[in-house]
């Protein structure tokens, strides 16, 4: 997966921004330190920028500074769980997760009460993952599990969820985020899906109420 | 961890030469030499003598009079050493005051700096504010917001970030110079510069790149880029410069 990358000269031209905010958004921790690529180039080292995630990111944090601090942004950017637990039925009616998905994970989860942050995340993936359509509910069912017996692993890194399918026998894998893979011929990827992004995603529902 | 603050803490002093196990206490004072093993979490730590601690510390306030030496990373409040402090692992505080000398292989993390002695890192510095009248060598990025520099002995960073930077040679006749006699020949060397605001005196750069650059006296740059405003002033080497 080779990304495009955006030099820093041309990230600030193009977004406006200077170079302190620059560096007070990364002291707050809302660029990752992972993004800051340096790389050596004819007038010296410079610093490159993987290009989609981090227009996307300052596009975010522009528009939404005025409403929120920018402590409150990092802990929505950070791949950290929150400390949070909500009830189900909220998640249903607040069209945060459809019934169909809640329903296949209540079997795995439990009908507790209420849902921990890290089970509505494996819960909204699920639900992501059945929208595209891309897996059958019966493979659903074995994300589930998987994610939530393997996601901890990661402690507060960022990792990425595969399915693989080969002659039609599915394989669900946790793997760092961006990291490569190879695989014997007829395996084919058929989602891959970055958690982060998810992560960001549901802690922007879960804030607007 | 809600639980364990529940639980009433002891206070642990030394006085003399002794060893303990880590664990959670309310104050911990040494005087004399101590050597804790294990993780420490405490509300205040003061150290008057010499402590070795094969862990790491979160405490609320620290405060180092003698030698400190932490094997793992430092995590708290604030942190005043007049002392000799090294640290293994991250430090992550919201003030720390610096009259003696830091010595950490790992990142440091806090909401201000204010450097008076030395201060050495393998990693980064991170700081909302950082003011040094001291010396430091910094192997990675100095990334503050605003960067007030006072050069008493040669600094060195690997790159500076920033807002406002404010690099000047330290005065002659501030009263503190009567102890710590400024070196006049005192150069800071970083490779690349960034920032909002910038201004330099005895500094030594290959890039700087602002939005209002000056260069003072006794600069010696290699390339200037600036988006508003350069200036020059005389007695400066500045080799190229580029609006962009």
């Amino acid at each position: 997966m080779e990304e495009e990358l955006i030099s820093k000269k041309d990230l600030l031209e193009l977004t406006g921004i200077s170079y302190g905010q620059l560096y007070r958004w990364k002291r707050k921790n809302l660029l990752p330190e992972e993004w800051f690529i340096r790389k050596s180039a004819f007038t010296g080292q410079e610093t490159f920028f993987p290009k989609q995630k981090i227009l996307d990111r300052i596009d975010k944090i522009v528009h939404m500074k005025d409403d929120l601090s920018l402590d409150e942004l990092a802990d929505m950017f950070s791949p950290a769980s929150k400390a949070i637990s909500i009830p189900m039925k909220q998640l249903i009616e607040r069209n945060i997760v459809s019934t169909n998905a809640a329903k296949t994970a209540e079997a795995y989860i439990g009908q507790s009460e209420l849902y921990t942050f890290e089970q509505t995340l494996c819960v909204y993936i699920l639900d992501y993952c059945l929208q595209t359509g891309e897996i059958s509910l019966e493979e659903g069912k074995t994300l589930i599990p998987t994610f939530l017996e393997h996601y901890k692993k990661f402690k507060e890194q960022q990792c990425d969820l595969i399915l693989l399918r080969k002659m039609g026998v599915s394989v669900f894998l946790l793997l760092p985020a961006g990291g490569e893979i190879h695989f014997e011929s007829g395996v084919k990827i058929i989602l891959r899906v970055d958690v982060p992004v998810m992560i960001e995603q549901l802690k922007l529902k879960l804030m607007a109420i | 961890m809600n639980q364990n603050k529940k639980i009433s803490r002891g206070n642990l002093t030394i006085t003399g030469s002794s060893s303990v196990m880590g664990g959670l206490y309310d104050s911990v004072k040494i005087v004399g030499e101590g050597g804790i093993e294990g993780d420490t979490d405490c509300n205040k730590l003061k150290c008057v003598g010499t402590l070795e601690v094969n862990g790491s510390i979160s405490a609320d306030k620290m405060s180092i009079v003698g030698t400190c030496d932490v094997k793992g990373g430092l995590q708290g409040g604030t942190l005043k050493t007049s002392g000799t402090l090294t640290v293994g692992g991250i430090t992550r505080l919201r003030e720390l005051g610096i009259s003696g000398t830091i010595d950490s292989k790992d990142h440091i993390y806090s909401e201000r700096v204010h450097l008076r002695g030395s201060l050495q890192t393998l990693g980064d510095c991170e700081a909302e504010a950082f003011t040094a009248k001291g010396i430091f060598e910094i192997g990675g990025l100095l990334n503050a917001g605003k960067l007030d520099i006072k050069l008493y002995r040669d600094c060195k960073a690997h790159e500076i970030g920033g807002g406002q930077i404010n690099i000047k040679k330290a005065s002659l006749l501030h009263p503190l110079s009567l102890f710590f006699k400024p070196s006049s020949s005192a150069r800071l060397s970083v490779s690349v510069m960034e920032g909002d605001h910038i201004y330099l005196e005895n500094t030594i750069a290959d890039i700087v790149r602002g939005n209002k650059v000056v260069i003072g006296l006794g600069c010696e740059i290699g390339l200037v880029e600036y988006k508003e405003h350069f200036e020059q002033r005389k007695d400066a080497v500045v080799r190229d410069n580029r609006k962009v």
